[in-house]
């Protein structure tokens, strides 16, 4: 059993905190920061690294499943935004194709016929979230970028990618139900084990990263675009 | 069976903890998510939602269960208990699916968590599809739209979503290539019946 709090804050050990919630480890993977630790704290590491030790700190409590404070300045917002992004790279060049071999390495030991629609079902959510992906990439990303430095482009509000921000962790979950459930007892893989251990991670990671998405970046975009609007 | 996830929504550490303490030692759920107010929902359920929440009154928003509800997208299905030690219009508490007092002893909340348990699974029906919901899957993996299984099985195109909302509760897919997987591996339908989905 675990419980959804812990009094995390700048002061706490990073390695303590890792100890206790494994899934922060992805958040180094994404700041590009090593392991070897040692005592430091959730700030000193930050600073160590050059990013805003309340980006780290909120983040980190994300991934913690614990509420962070809610106010970031630009230059934090910059850290945050650069953070998602590594994130899309790694989650499109490392952990779904990581899925996808395991997937495919599972088909080969089960009937053909299931094998073949696995493979089909998983290629269609990786299309799915690649195109979810492109369109933060290369047309929200570079708003938010913009406005950092108070310029607003015309043709796109950060409503639109309230409004699109789409779900896309349901597809994770029916194949989750598959392996589960319903693929029966009698094919003995133990890659049906791994898809679902890596599975489960992430979708997790992919629950934060939409956290850090719709309750930090959105709400501080949105306050951005009236200032500006209001000093004009 | 166990709950999942309870939410608990309550100011005071010392409540908060001591019922966390009570759940935990009886193994009552799985997770305990602990909130000081509603405004935190957001931040710990998306998707996912506990599928039982204990508050104290005083952290509903003009005290109106009903609008708390509908604004974190829970049904009148997942059970809402209040938390009770001040005073409270009796209206208020009669919001609640049940209350429970901090005077109360530990059993008497546990048995009243566990009936409420007991009576949320008599209401949880049997996960086997139906014929009839077997049989509009099976045509909307052909590729046909609700209209069309609707005229083909004659009944109304609103039934059909009836039966395609509870082919997806059952099952616990959503997509219809991941229903595909599950009519294949159930006999339900054949690869050759299957459209490009």
């Amino acid at each position: 059993m675990y419980e959804i709090d812990t009094n995390i804050s700048g002061t706490s050990k990073l390695t303590n905190v890792i100890i206790e919630h494994p899934n922060v480890l992805n958040v180094l993977e994404y700041f590009n920061i090593p392991l070897g630790l040692g005592d430091k704290t959730i700030a000193e590491v930050a600073k160590e690294h050059n990013i805003a030790p309340n980006t780290l700190e909120v983040v980190i409590k994300v991934y913690c499943r614990t509420i962070p404070a809610k106010i970031l300045n630009k230059k934090e917002v910059h850290d945050l935004l650069m953070f998602l992004q590594t994130s899309h790279n790694n989650f499109k060049l490392v952990k779904i194709p990581e899925l996808k071999s395991l997937i495919e390495a599972f088909s080969k030991e089960i009937p053909t016929e299931y094998g073949k629609m696995l493979v089909a079902f998983f290629d269609e959510y990786i299309q799915e979230i690649d195109e979810h992906f492109m369109y933060e990439d290369k047309k929200v990303f570079p708003y938010i970028a913009n406005i950092l430095h108070d310029k607003v482009t015309k043709n796109f509000k950060i409503r639109e990618f309230e409004r699109n921000h789409t779900d896309i962790g349901h597809k994770l979950l029916d194949l989750k139900n598959i392996l589960i459930k319903y693929i029966p007892p009698s094919i003995v893989s133990e890659y049906r084990k791994q898809i679902l251990h890596k599975l489960v991670n992430l979708e997790r990671d992919l629950m934060y990263h939409t956290q850090l998405e719709d309750n930090i970046l959105v709400p501080f975009v949105k306050n951005m675009e009236s200032n500006i609007k209001n000093n004009k | 069976m166990m709950y999942k996830t309870i939410a608990i929504i309550e100011k005071s550490n010392i409540i908060k903890e001591g019922l966390t303490h009570l759940l935990k030692a009886h193994n009552v759920c799985l997770q305990i998510a602990k909130l000081d107010s509603m405004d935190d929902w957001f931040f710990v359920f998306k998707d996912e939602k506990p599928d039982l929440i204990i508050i104290n009154p005083d952290r509903l928003k003009d005290a109106d269960l009903d609008k708390m509800r509908l604004k974190i997208g829970i049904s009148d299905k997942i059970p809402v208990i209040g938390l009770l030690y001040q005073y409270f219009d009796r209206e208020i508490y009669n919001m609640f699916t049940s209350t429970i007092y901090i005077t109360d002893t530990d059993d008497v909340v546990l048995n009243k968590l566990r009936s409420r348990q007991k009576k949320d699974q008599d209401a949880e029906s049997s996960e086997k599809l139906t014929d009839r919901e077997k049989a509009v899957l099976k045509l909307l993996l052909k590729g046909m739209s609700n209209k069309e299984v609707a005229d083909k099985l004659v009944i109304s195109p609103h039934t059909v979503i009836t039966h395609r909302k509870n082919i997806v509760e059952k099952t616990g897919i959503r997509s219809l290539s991941g229903l595909a997987i599950y009519a294949i591996l159930n006999n339900i339908t054949d690869m050759d019946e299957i459209s490009d989905l």
